[in-house]
C-alpha cells in the first residue's frame, strides 16, 4: 500500500500549495496602494459613502489584518470571492461559474489536439530521425512555441476569415442563429448535447475550433520535443536490444515497446502543458472575443478589478495544481515500481 | 583513480567553455542562423540604446513624431516605409527599432538576475543540505504551481505597468527554476570526495560553491539560460500586449500588436509585422540554445 | 554449425577505427558447449553480437571475412531474413537481466511474445496475441499461451511459475531474472544460444545454479551454446571447449581439459596462473603484467608480445596465425613454429 501513502502525500501537498496561493493572493490584494475600499469597489462606487460603508462592513475591511484574513479564508471556502466592479458588481463567483466552463471547453479541445499532434509528430521525428522529415517537424514546432500565442491567433484569424471565409470568428456561438439550452452541468455544449439541441452543439463547437487550434499550435512543440528525445533514449536501451534479438521487426519494436515506454515520460510534462494552455487562453480568448475566464482576467486587469484578478489567478493556479496531482496519480499507476512498491 | 588528487580539471571553467563552444558551433548550420539572429538583435539594441542616451535619432523617421512630422497614415510596406505606417502616420520600422532595447534586453536582465539569485541560493542549499534544502524545495514547489504570466499580471495590477515593475515581477518568478538546477548539481558535487577534503581543510561554503560547483554546471546553465532568454522575451511581449509595458506613446512590440489589432482585416501588416519580429527573435534564441546543447552534449 | 573465416570487425569511434576482431577463424559444432574467454575488450562480445546479427549498424562494419551459420553467410541476409533468423535459429541472452527486460511489461507477456513469434515464423498468418496495448493494464494471457509460458518457466526451474507470470522484472531476484531471460530465449527453440556474460552480475551461488541450468539445457535439448565470459573458472565448470581470445584474435582453441592441463599459449598460461587457488601457500597472486594494446593501430606484430615472458625477436615483426599444436588443439604463437 505504498501507493496509497504516496498519493496521500501528494494530495496533502497539493492542498498545502493551494492554501499558500490563497494566502498569497490575500497578501497581494492588501498591498494595493491607496485606499483599499476604493481599490476594491472601483473609483466611482467608492464615492457613495453609504455603499462604501456597507461594503466595508460586509468584508470587514476596517478590521485588523489578521481578522480580515480569517474572514477571507472562511469566505473563500464558502465560495465567496467578492464582487466584481468590471462586471457591474455581480459576485465574482458567478462570473467564474459562467466563464470557467467555456475556457475549459477550449483548453480541453486544445489539449486533445496538442497530444495527438505533439505525440504523432514526436513519433514521426524519432522514427525518421536525421531525415528531412525530422528537420521539417523541428522547424514547425520551433516556430510554434517561439511565437506569441496572439501572433499565431492573428495569423489564423486573417487566413481563416479573409482568405478561406470558412469558420466563424468571434464569440462562443452565434446568437442570431442558435441559442443555448438551460444549464445542467454548467458546460454549455454538454448541456445542449444532453438535451438534444444539436444545432447549438454544432455552432458552438465550430466556434471552439479556431481558438483551440491556436492554443494547440503554440503548445504542441513541448510535447513533440520531449516525445522525440524520450523515444530516442528508449531505442538505445538494453531491452530494445533484447527485443531485436528475439527477432521482432523494427516496426513492432518501435510501436509496441518503445512508444509505450516513452509515452509515460509525457505524463510528467502535462502540468507544463496545462500552464501554457491556460496562460495562452488569456490572449486567445481576447483575440477571438470568446467569453471565457481568460478574457475575464484580461478585462479585469484593464479595469483594475482586483477581486476579479485575484479570483482568476487563484482559479488558474488551482487548475494547474489539480492537473499536477492527476498527473502524479497517472504516473504512479503507470510505473509498476511505484504502483507495487 | 586516486580521489585525493582533487577536482576534475574543468579546463578553465566558464570562459573556456564559451570559446570552445563558439568554435565548434560554427560548424552547425542551425546555430549559425540562431547566432546571427541573436547578434543582429543585440547590435540593434545596443545601437538604439546608445542613440537614445545620446538623444540622437538614428531611425529614418522619428518613432513618436509630432502631427506635422508624420507621414500619410496606413501606408502599406514600400521602399520609403519598409514596414508601412500606422494609423497615426508613424513609421512602423522606426517604432520597432526604438522598442528593441527594452523588449530584447529584458531577456538578458531577467535571466541574468535569475541565474545569479537562483544559482547562489540553490547551490548553497544543495551544499548545506538539511533544513535549508527542504525549505528551498518546498518554496520553489509553490512557485512552480503559479504561471508566470498571471503573477506578472497581478504585480502589474498592483504596482502598475512599466518595464521596471515587469522586470521585477519576472525576476521573482524566474529564479526558482535556476535554484532547483543549481541545487541538483551542487548535491551531486557535494558528495564527492574532494569537496569533503575542501571542507575539512576549512574552505568555506561559498568558496566551494564558486570554485567547484559552478564550473561543473556552466554547460547546462548556458543552455537553459539561452533558451530562457527567448522565453522571457516572449512572456514580456505578452505582458505588453496586455497593456502592462511602457506607457504609450513609447512603443513595445507586443503592445503594437494589440494596438493594431483593430486594423487586422484592412491593413494586416500592422499587427503581423511586430509579431513576426518577436517570433524571429525567440526562434533565434531557440536555435542558439539547441546548438549549444548539441555541441556541449548536454541533456 | 557456426563458422567464421578471416572474420574482421571494426568500429568507427571518435578516436579512429577500432579493430575489435581481426581475422578470426573459428568453428562451432552442433551440440557443443563453447566458452569464449578473454578480458574486457578482447572482442568476445563483438563475436557474440555478430553471431546474431546485432552489430550496431551505424558504427560497426565487417572489414573482411565472413561469418556463416549452417553455410549461410549472415552478412548477405536481407533484413527480413535476418529478423527470422534471430530468435528462432540463434538466441542471445545478455549480462544485465534487469535492463535487458522491458520494465513495464510482466514476465509472462515477454515470454509469451517469444512463443507467439515462434508460431508466427512457422505460420506467418498467425495473429499476434499476448500483450495488452497499454502496459500495466490488468489482463490475462489466453490459457493455451499461459500453459506454454509455465512450461518454459518450469524448464528453467523457476519456482511457482503461475505466480511469476504476473510479476514485473524488478520484482524478481537477479538469478530468477536471468532464468526468465533464458526461458524467453529458449521459447523459439533455437539451435544456438549465445550467452554474453550471463552470470557476471550474479553472486557466486546463483552463478553456479545458472551455469548448471545451461549445461542441462545443452544435455536435454541438444542446444549448442556459446558462452562469452571473462572468467576461466566459469568456463571450466560447464564448457566442452574453450576458445581464448586476446585483442580481437583467437589465441588458443582446445578441449576444456586440454586447456587446463596443457595450455600452449603464454596468455592462457598467464590466465590460469591468475586464478586464485584458495590455498594458503604464500605464493600470492600472479597477474599478467602490462595492459591490452591500442586497438586502433595496425598490427604487424604479436599483440601479446609486450606482455609475454617468452617474447622472441620474431614476435615483434610478424603476427602469429592459428595452427595445430596438438590433437584438436590450436594456438597462435611463434613458440610452436612460424
Amino acid at each position: 500500500m505504498n501507493l496509497l501513502r504516496f498519493l496521500l502525500r501528494r494530495l496533502a501537498f497539493a492542498v498545502f500549495v493551494l492554501f499558500c496561493v490563497l494566502t498569497l493572493t490575500f497578501v497581494l490584494s492588501h498591498l494595493i496602494p491607496g485606499d483599499v475600499i476604493q481599490a476594491w469597489l472601483g473609483k466611482e462606487a467608492a464615492q457613495y459613502p453609504v455603499v462604501a460603508k456597507l461594503y466595508a462592513a460586509k468584508y470587514h475591511l476596517n478590521d485588523p489584518v489578521y481578522v480580515q484574513y480569517v474572514y477571507y479564508l472562511a469566505g473563500m471556502l464558502q465560495g465567496n470571492l467578492g464582487i466584481s466592479p468590471s462586471r457591474g458588481f455581480v459576485p465574482v463567483s458567478s462570473v467564474i461559474a459562467q466563464t470557467l466552463p467555456l475556457t475549459l471547453q477550449i483548453v480541453f479541445l486544445a489539449f486533445v489536439i496538442c497530444v495527438f499532434l505533439g505525440l504523432g509528430l514526436g513519433i514521426l521525428a524519432a522514427r525518421y530521425r536525421g531525415t528531412p522529415v525530422d528537420s521539417l517537424i523541428r522547424i514547425f514546432y520551433l516556430a510554434g512555441y517561439s511565437s506569441p500565442p496572439y501572433f499565431i491567433g492573428i495569423v489564423i484569424l486573417v487566413v481563416a476569415s479573409l482568405y478561406l471565409r470558412i469558420l466563424p470568428t468571434g464569440g462562443a456561438y452565434d446568437p442570431l442563429a442558435v441559442s443555448p439550452s438551460p444549464s445542467i452541468t454548467g458546460f454549455p455544449i454538454f448541456d445542449a448535447l444532453l438535451q438534444g439541441n444539436f444545432s447549438f452543439v454544432e455552432n458552438a463547437s465550430l466556434h471552439l475550433v479556431l481558438p483551440a487550434l491556436t492554443l494547440a499550435l503554440v503548445t504542441f512543440g513541448v510535447i513533440t520535443r520531449v516525445a522525440r528525445s524520450s523515444l530516442l533514449d528508449v531505442m538505445q536501451t538494453d531491452y530494445i536490444r533484447t527485443a531485436r534479438a528475439k527477432g521482432l521487426d523494427e516496426g513492432t519494436i518501435f510501436y509496441k515497446h518503445a512508444v509505450p515506454n516513452a509515452a509515460i515520460s509525457l505524463i510528467t510534462i502535462s502540468s507544463l502543458v496545462m500552464t501554457f494552455l491556460l496562460t495562452g487562453s488569456v490572449f486567445v480568448e481576447y483575440l477571438f472575443s470568446y467569453p471565457g475566464m481568460g478574457r475575464y482576467a484580461f478585462t479585469a486587469l484593464q479595469g483594475s478589478d482586483y477581486p476579479g484578478i485575484m479570483a482568476t489567478v487563484f482559479v488558474f493556479a488551482a487548475i494547474i495544481i489539480i492537473t499536477n496531482l492527476v498527473a502524479d496519480i497517472l504516473y504512479a499507476y503507470a510505473d509498476p515500481e511505484i504502483r507495487l512498491g | 583513480m586516486d580521489s585525493a588528487q582533487g577536482p576534475p580539471q574543468t579546463q578553465g571553467g566558464f570562459a573556456a567553455a564559451l570559446t570552445g563552444t563558439v568554435r565548434t558551433m560554427t560548424r552547425n548550420k542551425e546555430s549559425i542562423l540562431g547566432l546571427s539572429i541573436v547578434l543582429l538583435f543585440l547590435i540593434t539594441a545596443i545601437v538604439m540604446e546608445a542613440a537614445a542616451l545620446l538623444n540622437v535619432q538614428i531611425t529614418p523617421y522619428p518613432a513618436n513624431p509630432l502631427p506635422n512630422q508624420a507621414s500619410a497614415i496606413l501606408l502599406p510596406p514600400s521602399l520609403s516605409h519598409p514596414f508601412g505606417t500606422d494609423n497615426l502616420g508613424r513609421d512602423v520600422l522606426s517604432r520597432i527599432l526604438v522598442a528593441t532595447p527594452y523588449d530584447f534586453m529584458i531577456g538578458f536582465v531577467v535571466v541574468g538576475t535569475a541565474v545569479l539569485i537562483g544559482g547562489v541560493l540553490g547551490g548553497l542549499a544543495g551544499l548545506r543540505g538539511g533544513l535549508i534544502d527542504e525549505f528551498l524545495m518546498r518554496f520553489t514547489d509553490i512557485f512552480f504551481a503559479l504561471p508566470v504570466l498571471l503573477i506578472a499580471m497581478v504585480v502589474g495590477a498592483i504596482l502598475g505597468g512599466g518595464i521596471t515593475n515587469m522586470s521585477i515581477a519576472l525576476m521573482i518568478t524566474w529564479w526558482p527554476s535556476y535554484a532547483r538546477l543549481a541545487r541538483g548539481e551542487s548535491l551531486k558535487v557535494a558528495h564527492q570526495n574532494y569537496i569533503e577534503a575542501a571542507r575539512l581543510s576549512g574552505q568555506r561554503p561559498h568558496r566551494i560553491l564558486f570554485r567547484h560547483v559552478i564550473p561543473n554546471i556552466s554547460g547546462t546553465l548556458l543552455v537553459y539560460a539561452t533558451l530562457d532568454i527567448g522565453t522571457v522575451i516572449l512572456v514580456y511581449s505578452g505582458l505588453t500586449f496586455l497593456g502592462l509595458g511602457n506607457r504609450p506613446p513609447a512603443p513595445d512590440w507586443g503592445q503594437m500588436v494589440a494596438a493594431y489589432n483593430g486594423w487586422l482585416l484592412t491593413d494586416p501588416w500592422l499587427a503581423i509585422i511586430p509579431g513576426l519580429v518577436i517570433s524571429v527573435g525567440v526562434i533565434g534564441f531557440s536555435l542558439l540554445g539547441d546548438g549549444i546543447k548539441d555541441t556541449l552534449g548536454v541533456k | 554449425m557456426l563458422e567464421l573465416k578471416g572474420f574482421s570487425v571494426r568500429y568507427r569511434t571518435a578516436r579512429g577505427e577500432v579493430r575489435a576482431l581481426e581475422s578470426v577463424d573459428l568453428k562451432i559444432n552442433e551440440k557443443e558447449f563453447v566458452a569464449l574467454v578473454g578480458e574486457s575488450g578482447c572482442g568476445k562480445t563483438t563475436l557474440g553480437l555478430a553471431s546474431i546479427g546485432l552489430l550496431p549498424p551505424r558504427s560497426a562494419r565487417i572489414a573482411s571475412g565472413a561469418i556463416s551459420y549452417k553455410g549461410v553467410d549472415l552478412a548477405k541476409l536481407s533484413p527480413n531474413q535476418m529478423k527470422n533468423y534471430r530468435g528462432s535459429e540463434v538466441a542471445m541472452i545478455f549480462q544485465e537481466p534487469l535492463t535487458s527486460l522491458n520494465p513495464l511489461r510482466r514476465i509472462g507477456e515477454q515470454i509469451a511474445e517469444a512463443i507467439v513469434l515462434r508460431i508466427q515464423k512457422r505460420d506467418p498468418s498467425t495473429p499476434t496475441r499476448g500483450a495488452p496495448r497499454v502496459p500495466g493494464m490488468r489482463w490475462k494471457l489466453p490459457p493455451d499461451l499461459k500453459k506454454e509460458v509455465e512450461t518454459m518457466l518450469t524448464l528453467v526451474r523457476i519456482p511457482d511459475p503461475a505466480h511469476i507470470i504476473d510479476r514485473y522484472p524488478f520484482e524478481l531476484s537477479g538469478g530468477m531474472r536471468q532464468r526468465a531471460m533464458i526461458a524467453m530465449a529458449l521459447s523459439q527453440q533455437p539451435e544456438l544460444l549465445v550467452a554474453d556474460e550471463p552470470t557476471t552480475a550474479l553472486d557466486v551461488t546463483t552463478q553456479a545454479q545458472v551455469l548448471r541450468l545451461m549445461k542441462e539445457i545443452k544435455d536435454k535439448l541438444g542446444t549448442t551454446i556459446m558462452l562469452v565470459t571473462h572468467d576461466l573458472a566459469v568456463a571450466s565448470q560447464v564448457a566442452d571447449r574453450v576458445v581464448v581470445m586476446y585483442a580481437g584474435q583467437v589465441v588458443e582453441d582446445a578441449d576444456v581439459r586440454e586447456i587446463f592441463s596443457n595450455p600452449k599459449h603464454p596468455y592462457t598460461q598467464g590466465l590460469l596462473a591468475c586464478i586464485p587457488t584458495g590455498t594458503r601457500d604464500g605464493k600470492g597472486l600472479t597477474p599478467i603484467k602490462g595492459t591490452i594494446p591500442d586497438l586502433t593501430l595496425k598490427r604487424e606484430l604479436c599483440q601479446f608480445q609486450p606482455r609475454c615472458p617468452y617474447a622472441m625477436e620474431i614476435c615483434s615483426r610478424k603476427e602469429p596465425k592459428l595452427k595445430e599444436v596438438g590433437k584438436d588443439h590450436r594456438a597462435a604463437c611463434f613458440l610452436y613454429g612460424e
